[in-house]
């Protein structure tokens, strides 16, 4: 198992003394890192750096298959030493986290058509099968919340997207039929006069 | 002696030592007391608090620790107390109504993951507000925590025991900043910027970091377990499964070598070592580091039968020599709490103590003794060593004050330099030979002075073998480098301008002389 520190942006640190205090370098340049060493440090800048940092270098494109349930992606997780844990629960507690994922689906999708790109694909499977995850389901108010942010980015789009994706046409998945439903309802009922999602999947 | 009240100045607290661990099992087994726990602490706000200690259990542990070579048992007592009182300090005062405290309050049970979690991390923020606040009390909860296992995880169930070694790493790199190959990579990069943050700032950010730690362990709580039935397949772990159990135990010097061998930022055993000999120097709380060559049983046994006397001595030159200078202007302070307040008064226009910056006044003094160790000193030859002792002792923990001790009688001896540590002297009880002191004055020419008082003491009975050359070369060697000489006789008989003192009261007269001196500069 590695045992360097790496800090929120995905640089290997070492902390050092300096002026009486711990602080923590970059190996690579000895710069300080600025999350690190800051008091002014919040949680939530920890978490965005942290998901800035996966989508940035594309770590989930090592454990994320197309298809698979989300046990069989946790299991390549686990054999990868991969960042799905830290993923899953960024995603779900931070609000400027989600959406900066769902900025860079939005993102990625404007350089090469969604159909035909992959790393699109990847990330929008991997938003869609975290919120497969049971443990989330035992708080409803907070999966409400979840699932509202998912709506208002994707909600219009998501069947299709998740159809080219999964390769199966219109039909519903049995993994994803409750997530699917529960979209369905938001939209019929929740936000009837919504026209229109927040970011773009297919041109 | 330490003042422990300031931790928590409105708070009454009980001490009370019970030496059989079965009577102390038996009387406390309310309050949680078991066969392997050094204390228990329990009370409340109103009633008063009292903390009960199993005094065989720490004594075994003591023995056990790798600091048994540095300090003394006290400091276990010490730090234990210190640490429920830090405890008291920082923790909230008042419940408050807001959902994610009652949530905490809910979550914080015993055995639970959450609670131990929030436990290491609150640990950690207690151990940095200490820092700031009362850096001496806080060397000693340093050196606590690194000479005893004593986990907050010791109520863990057995449920979550699995999580055990990711809890123990989280401590060691907040502590030691000591990475483990035990454990996940990506877990300790994950909790590093969460610990840092929630021991920075409050207990708010304690508790949502904790959640958040504990929501990773749950999210990867299979990948642990198949881990831990792949260990124990192999069962090559014995040394891990130990490292990581929930007993409590002395850590050994193996297992500082263990941490050291992980630790990132430097030697945590070199650094360690360095506090614990700090902290063993300072006679007044009586501990005094045993070292296996180069001492004297005769200077040790003095130091124990004289603690009382040592720890009053010393608590005169802490008086005297402690002062706190306001400085005008201070730099580089990254104290955020400081900051804010400076906010707020800037606000609210008071007069605050927020722009007042202290630093302790330096003290620089250069103390001398020649002891005259003649035939004619064999009467009191005992208490004569004693005093000088005693003051030593007194003298040896404080920084800036620096002391050198020459015996002349028959032969001539440096019993303490300058740049030795007090413990390293070889003060004991001699006599013989004539009074030659001119040797002794030509030993103390080749030293160097450093300190802006300095003070020669010349212990004799004024009759010195070569007393008019002698009286030349004090005289000139106190006008070249500007040193106070006092003449101090013993013994019946006081000559050639040698002031008498009575050899009991020595040791205090010296301390009078050294005060008195000191303040008129």
């Amino acid at each position: 198992m590695s045992t360097a520190l790496h800090c929120p942006h995905d640089r290997i640190v070492l902390p050092v003394y300096g002026e009486g205090l711990i602080i923590y370098k970059h190996q690579d340049d000895g710069s300080y890192c600025q999350l690190l060493n800051r008091f002014a440090t919040t949680i939530d800048d920890i978490l965005y750096s942290d998901m800035a940092g996966i989508l940035s270098t594309k770590r989930y494109m090592h454990f994320c298959k197309l298809g698979a349930t989300l046990e069989e992606i946790k299991k390549i997780d686990m054999e990868q030493d991969g960042c799905l844990i830290e993923f899953m629960l960024i995603f779900r507690r931070s609000y400027t986290a989600r959406r900066e994922v769902f900025a860079e689906i939005a993102r990625l999708c404007s350089e090469k058509v969604f159909s035909e790109n992959l790393e699109a694909q990847c990330l929008f499977y991997l938003v869609a099968v975290v919120y497969t995850e049971p443990r989330w389901r035992q708080t409803e108010r907070e999966y409400q919340k979840l699932l509202e942010h998912l709506f208002k980015a994707y909600g219009q789009q998501f069947t299709e997207g998740l159809s080219i994706v999964l390769k199966k046409g219109e039909k519903e998945t049995g993994v994803f039929s409750s997530l699917l439903k529960e979209l369905r309802f938001m939209q019929k009922y929740v936000f009837p006069l919504r026209q229109a999602d927040k970011y773009s999947l297919l041109q | 002696m330490l003042n422990l009240s300031v931790l928590a100045p409105d708070t009454a607290v009980k001490t009370v030592f019970t030496e059989d661990t079965e009577e102390f099992v038996g009387t406390y087994s309310g309050q949680g007391a078991g066969l392997n726990k050094p204390y228990v602490f329990f009370g409340n706000r109103d009633d008063g608090y009292q903390i009960s200690y199993n005094c065989s259990c720490i004594e075994k542990i003591y023995k056990e620790s790798w600091l048994r070579s540095y300090v003394g048992i006290e400091l276990f007592y010490e730090g234990f107390l210190i640490k429920e009182l830090a405890k008291l300090r920082y923790s909230v005062k008042r419940d408050s109504f807001e959902e994610n405290f009652q949530k905490h309050k809910q979550r914080y049970k015993s055995g639970s993951l959450y609670g131990a979690i929030y436990d290491v991390l609150f640990s950690s923020l207690m151990e940095y507000r200490l820092k700031f606040d009362f850096p001496e009390l806080a060397k000693r909860l340093e050196l606590l925590y690194s000479g005893i296992f004593y986990r907050d995880t010791q109520d863990l169930s057995q449920d979550n025991e699995a999580m055990l070694p990711y809890i123990v790493a989280l401590e060691n790199l907040l502590r030691f900043n000591s990475l483990s190959e035990e454990v996940k990579g990506s877990y300790l990069s994950f909790c590093l910027p969460l610990g840092l943050v929630a021991k920075r700032t409050n207990y708010i950010n304690v508790i949502k970091a904790t959640s958040i730690i504990e929501e990773w362990l749950l999210g990867a709580a299979s990948t642990i377990l198949a881990q831990r039935a792949t260990k124990s397949a192999n069962a090559g772990g014995e040394n891990a499964q130990k490292y990581y159990s929930k007993e409590i135990r002395a850590i050994s010097p193996q297992d500082l070598e263990d941490i050291d061998r992980n630790a990132r930022l430097h030697s945590v055993k070199a650094k360690i070592e360095s506090v614990a000999k700090e902290v063993g120097l300072q006679a007044g709380t009586g501990n005094y580091p045993v070292k296996t060559n180069n001492t004297t049983t005769f200077f040790l046994d003095t130091i124990r039968k004289y603690r009382k006397e040592i720890s009053e001595l010393e608590y005169l030159f802490r008086r005297a020599f402690t002062s706190m200078i306001i400085l005008p202007a201070f730099d580089g302070d990254v104290n955020l709490r400081r900051q804010q307040q400076a906010y707020l008064v800037s606000l609210t226009k008071e007069d605050s103590k927020v722009y007042q910056y202290y630093v302790k006044k330096k003290v620089s003094v250069d103390l001398m003794i020649l002891r005259d160790v003649s035939g004619s000193t064999f009467l009191f030859e005992k208490q004569y060593a004693e005093a000088i002792v005693l003051l030593l002792a007194a003298v040896g923990g404080f920084q800036g004050i620096r002391t050198l001790e020459i015996d002349f009688g028959g032969l001539v001896k440096i019993n303490k330099g300058f740049e030795q540590n007090v413990e390293m002297s070889t003060v004991f009880p001699q006599s013989g030979g004539g009074s030659n002191i001119l040797p002794a004055l030509k030993l103390l020419r080749q030293q160097r002075l450093k300190g802006r008082l300095r003070l020669l003491f010349i212990l004799s009975d004024g009759e010195l073998t070569d007393k008019s050359q002698a009286e030349k070369e004090i005289a000139a060697f106190s006008t070249d480098n500007n040193v106070l000489v006092f003449r101090i006789a013993l013994g019946e008989f006081a000559n050639n301008g040698y002031e008498y003192v009575n050899i009991r009261t020595l040791h205090k007269y010296l301390t009078k002389k050294i005060i008195e001196t000191g303040e008129l500069l």
